[in-house]
């Protein structure tokens, strides 16, 4: 490849990103008196709108026993309310047009319809009104559990994928409550409390603690006196105090075996890293995106070209890191084995070990750094074609106590990101006290 | 309207104000919500999007639409080259589509790979029975879009095919095959397409079979590759921050790189089905149960198409329809139920509902099913129901055109299917229907005789099916909520 060459593309390649970071699109805050935030994005290049609402509760708030909660909550916010009948929400949201779901993610839980600008007041409303005078009736109750452990043995239980990752992060996180399943265990689903339930839902669905994030064909005239129509009239309640999920200082090395049905066999790793909201420098974590980046974030990054393309130790491999948690996060890596398999799991893992010593020890080439950074800031334009991904990452800084125009000056925070800081900050995080493994044997079916 | 000497057509979202009005929803009369009372028919302003389609000098034929809000494109083009044309050696298809960018002259797989990541580029790749697909979403600044066409081009016309990334491939391939093949839903899908076309490459996996992939060489794959990535049988569809004249020039720098052999097309194969209707998968480990019925349907040309479409979508479409409303709001039974019309032989489509359940109820369930389905089929939709899917459809169509991603979606089935250039077509064709030409479609293609069904679950003893907690709804108090001692409705 020729380097002139493509360091010069490289550079070039900041240019649109900069002019959309120059003039982001008009974007307003304000808060509710009851403590309801509310950000409006401006986005006319269609008759559309996105509302979500977010609250800032999950699974990492819940405790031993009681894990699940905050997702069936979000199932049973449309079984009824002072102006809904059960499901009647959804079935209006559905012929209103709306692009209508719910998540519930691993801090927060958010509810997001997506339709002509027109029923943007219908939407709050229904919202208004779900979040303060939900039925959650007993014999509801019982009904959706049955919905719900048929969601956990589709999503999770037989999917062994998905099976094995719950089990390794309660591994990964060592003593932090994200190691929680999003869905909760099983055993806890057999025993949901209607009472718990309800004390669950007062306690953590306050205004305050919620955040409203509009993004559309819309603008602050048309969208604070409808907010404040509906939602202003909620009473002002005690928000809840919200625990930062942190890691232990030196969560240290640990391994897990696993045997599964799976094709080949796994290899798991991860990294007890900070997030942005923890991170004491904000620079480690935009460091820590570009180590995802280079190392197993895209196709072309070093553990792909290299252990899959190249020597094919791996059928695939991918690293991933989330930066936007309210607590500490996780630099994660899952891997399949070729078949047959070229070396062992052990074998693998210390092939992956040499690529990221290799981080670790020397800074990398200015042009693969910049390689790394126009992903980033290529991902960021493409995300702006999403009015709904738009207001994702908007409401994601909030969520997690942070000011929203971060996002608008991600760019820049990246640009100043230098190859000796990827290595400092690789032979900071990436080390063996705080990794935590996952080896996963292939089982016979009948085993 | 099909014909691409046509050229062009404008898409409005909301084609008249009679639509917008039609979009009023059905709780208005009955719903507690003050704001549904108060919705003015507002006048919605229309993304005025215009579809430019036109046939490259090579016979490709091309749709563009121009979006300029952002600094951004999407290309995707497609050939007539999946795995339904395998021939003898199944697995072809496959193994000649990821070999494409393995490597072309000068950049093997890692720096193909290195060179879309250093420009921002994401690309994507696709293949099914009927077509093989390549996407790629690129910034528009030419200092990117440039060498990022020059590649994408490169990759479909010039790809070296070696005999070095054979062996790799076929192993990436056979791994591909043992992933789907450990998933039940997969298996059960798998299944039903066995028992509706037994001698027909549409009921083989797409990646292949393990003794077609052996037989594969890399002269079949050169030949493939000459034969079915040509100009004539490809499809470019183009969707955001170019010019007319840029379209035109990357439709035009594609077309001319591919191969235009003499054109010896074969027609795609189809299909008759086996005698047998019925499936089961004995697999133990399962906590659920797969169930799915088939049956198959008519092409997306087809007149009665849209009367189809709209009979799927009240069965099993959104999250209000009939078969979720049973199995999951009253009885608790399952989590989702998918409906799908599927790609099938001869360019026809294939019905399918697919759930999963419990194992100890899946008897059950699945008899509960084939009823409600042969209901359906008996007594046709209520006009409670078919109101219901119009005014959802007529709300949400402003989704379809919002985003570069969704038109380009919308656009890619036009070109597909040759359907009129109109990014609204099938949602104006439903608004027109009566629950009599619902039925009357449904008389004409669907039978309750025909339906193929297939479990994939474990057995165990079977429990009957509970009666719903909650006394079923008639239609007449759909909107109304059931009798509840905790609350009375105002």
């Amino acid at each position: 490849m020729d380097t002139l060459c493509s360091r010069m593309l490289l550079f070039l390649g900041l240019a649109p990103f900069m002019t959309l970071a120059a003039t982001p699109p008009p974007t307003h805050q304000f808060t509710l008196e009851n403590g309801l935030q509310v950000l409006v994005r401006e986005d006319h290049r269609a008759p559309l709108v996105t509302s979500q609402l977010w609250f800032k509760v999950g699974p990492a708030d819940e405790a031993p026993g009681q894990t699940g909660l905050s997702h069936v909550l979000e199932h049973m916010l449309f079984k009824g309310s002072s102006k809904t009948c059960a499901d009647e929400a959804s079935r209006i949201l559905e012929s209103i047009g709306a692009e209508e779901s719910a998540f519930t993610y691993a801090d927060a839980t958010s509810y997001q319809q997506t339709l002509a600008p027109r029923y943007l007041g219908v939407v709050f409303e229904l919202m208004a009104d779900l979040m303060s005078t939900a039925h959650l009736h007993a014999d509801d109750l019982s009904t959706e559990m049955a919905v719900i452990r048929e969601e956990r043995h589709l999503r999770t239980d037989d999917n062994v994928n998905a099976a094995v990752l719950e089990h390794f992060s309660a591994l990964a996180h060592f003593a932090n409550s994200y190691r929680t399943p999003v869905i909760g265990w099983m055993h806890d689903l057999q025993q949901v409390d209607a009472g718990e339930l309800r004390h669950w839902y007062e306690s953590r669905y306050a205004p305050g603690n919620a955040v409203l994030v509009i993004v559309g064909d819309v603008t602050l005239a048309q969208v604070q006196p409808l907010a404040e129509r509906y939602f202003g009239v909620l009473a002002k309640r005690s928000v809840p105090r919200l625990p930062s999920p942190v890691e232990l200082k030196v969560p240290g090395e640990r391994q897990l075996t696993l045997h599964r049905e799976v094709p080949a066999a796994q290899l798991l790793m991860a990294f007890n890293v900070p997030g942005l909201a923890t991170a004491k420098d904000p620079r480690t974590v935009h460091a820590l995106r570009l180590i995802n980046a280079i190392l197993g974030g895209a196709n072309g990054a070093r553990l792909q070209q290299k252990l899959m393309f190249t020597d094919r130790v791996f059928n695939r491999i991918d690293t991933v890191y989330n930066q936007m948690t309210r607590g500490d996060s996780l630099l994660l890596l899952t891997a399949e084995l070729a078949d047959p398999p070229l070396t062992d799991l052990a074998g693998a893992q210390a092939r992956v070990w040499a690529q990221i010593d290799a981080l670790r020890t020397t800074p990398p080439s200015q042009e693969e750094l910049e390689r790394a950074r126009t992903q980033l800031i290529a991902q960021q334009v493409y995300a702006s074609d999403s009015i709904q991904q738009q207001a994702r990452q908007l409401a994601s800084y909030p969520t997690i106590g942070l000011p929203w125009r971060l996002l608008d000056e991600d760019a820049e925070t990246l640009a100043k990101v230098t190859p000796e800081q990827i290595r400092d900050a690789a032979a900071l995080w990436l080390t063996r006290e705080r990794l935590g493994v996952a080896h996963v044997h292939k089982a016979a079916a009948n085993e | 309207m099909n014909s691409l000497s046509l050229l062009t057509g404008f898409v409005l979202i909301c084609l008249t104000a009679a639509a917008c009005a039609d979009g009023q929803p059905a709780q208005k009369r009955t719903s507690r919500l003050q704001s549904l009372g108060e919705v003015k028919a507002l006048e919605i302003k229309p993304r005025a999007l215009k579809i430019r389609g036109w046939k490259t000098r090579n016979d490709t034929k091309v749709l563009f639409v121009r979006t300029t809000d952002l600094p951004m494109f999407d290309i995707h083009v497609s050939f007539a080259a999946g795995s339904a044309r395998d021939g003898d050696r199944s697995g072809l298809a496959a193994t000649t589509f990821s070999l494409l960018n393995e490597g072309v002259p000068g950049k093997d797989l890692s720096a193909v790979m290195a060179t879309f990541d250093g420009l921002g580029a994401q690309w994507d790749m696709e293949i099914d029975h009927d077509r093989a697909m390549f996407s790629l979403r690129s910034l528009s600044d030419p200092a990117k879009r440039l060498p990022a066409i020059s590649l994408l081009t490169q990759i479909l016309s010039e790809p070296l095919l070696s005999e070095e990334r054979l062996a790799p491939v076929k192993h990436e391939l056979r791994a591909a095959l043992s992933a789907e093949q450990a998933e039940a839903g997969y298996q059960a899908l798998q299944r039903v397409k066995t028992l509706l076309a037994p001698d027909s490459p549409y009921s083989l996996p797409v990646y292949g079979t393990e003794s077609g992939l052996s037989a594969v060489t890399r002269a079949h794959v050169e030949d493939f590759h000459r034969r079915y990535y040509a100009a004539r049988h490809a499809q470019i569809t183009l969707v955001g921050d170019l010019t007319v004249a840029q379209a035109q020039a990357i439709s035009l720098q594609i077309s001319d790189a591919l191969p235009t052999p003499p054109d010896a097309f074969l027609a795609s194969a189809t299909a008759s089905p086996s005698a047998l209707q019925t499936g089961h998968l004995e697999l133990a480990q399962q906590q659920q149960t797969h169930i799915v019925f088939a049956q198959t349907s008519v092409p997306r040309r087809h007149a009665d198409h849209a009367a189809l479409y709209a009979a799927g979508q009240i069965l099993g479409g959104g999250s209000n329809n009939r078969l979720m409303n049973e199995l999951r709001h009253k009885r608790g039974r399952v989590y989702d139920v998918y409906g799908a019309n599927i790609n099938w032989a001869g360019g026809a489509g294939l019905v399918t509902f697919t759930l999963q359940t419990g194992n100890s109820v899946s008897a059950g369930t699945a008899a509960l099913v084939r009823d409600m389905l042969n209901e359906f089929l008996r007594d046709g939709p209520t006009t409670l129901e078919l109101e219901h899917l119009k005014r959802r459809l007529a709300n949400r169509n402003v989704l379809d055109s919002a985003s570069n991603r969704q038109i380009l979606a919308r656009l890619v089935e036009i070109n597909r299917y040759d359907l009129p250039l109109d990014l609204d077509y099938t949602v104006q064709q439903v608004l027109r229907l009566t629950v009599a030409d619902v039925k009357n479609a449904m008389d004409r293609h669907l039978s309750a005789d025909r339906w193929v069904s297939v479990t994939a679950g474990a057995t165990v003893e079977q429990q009957p099916l509970p009666e719903p907690e909650a006394a079923p709804v008639s239609e007449a108090d759909e909107s109304m909520c059931r009798a509840d001692t905790g609350f009375v409705a105002s």
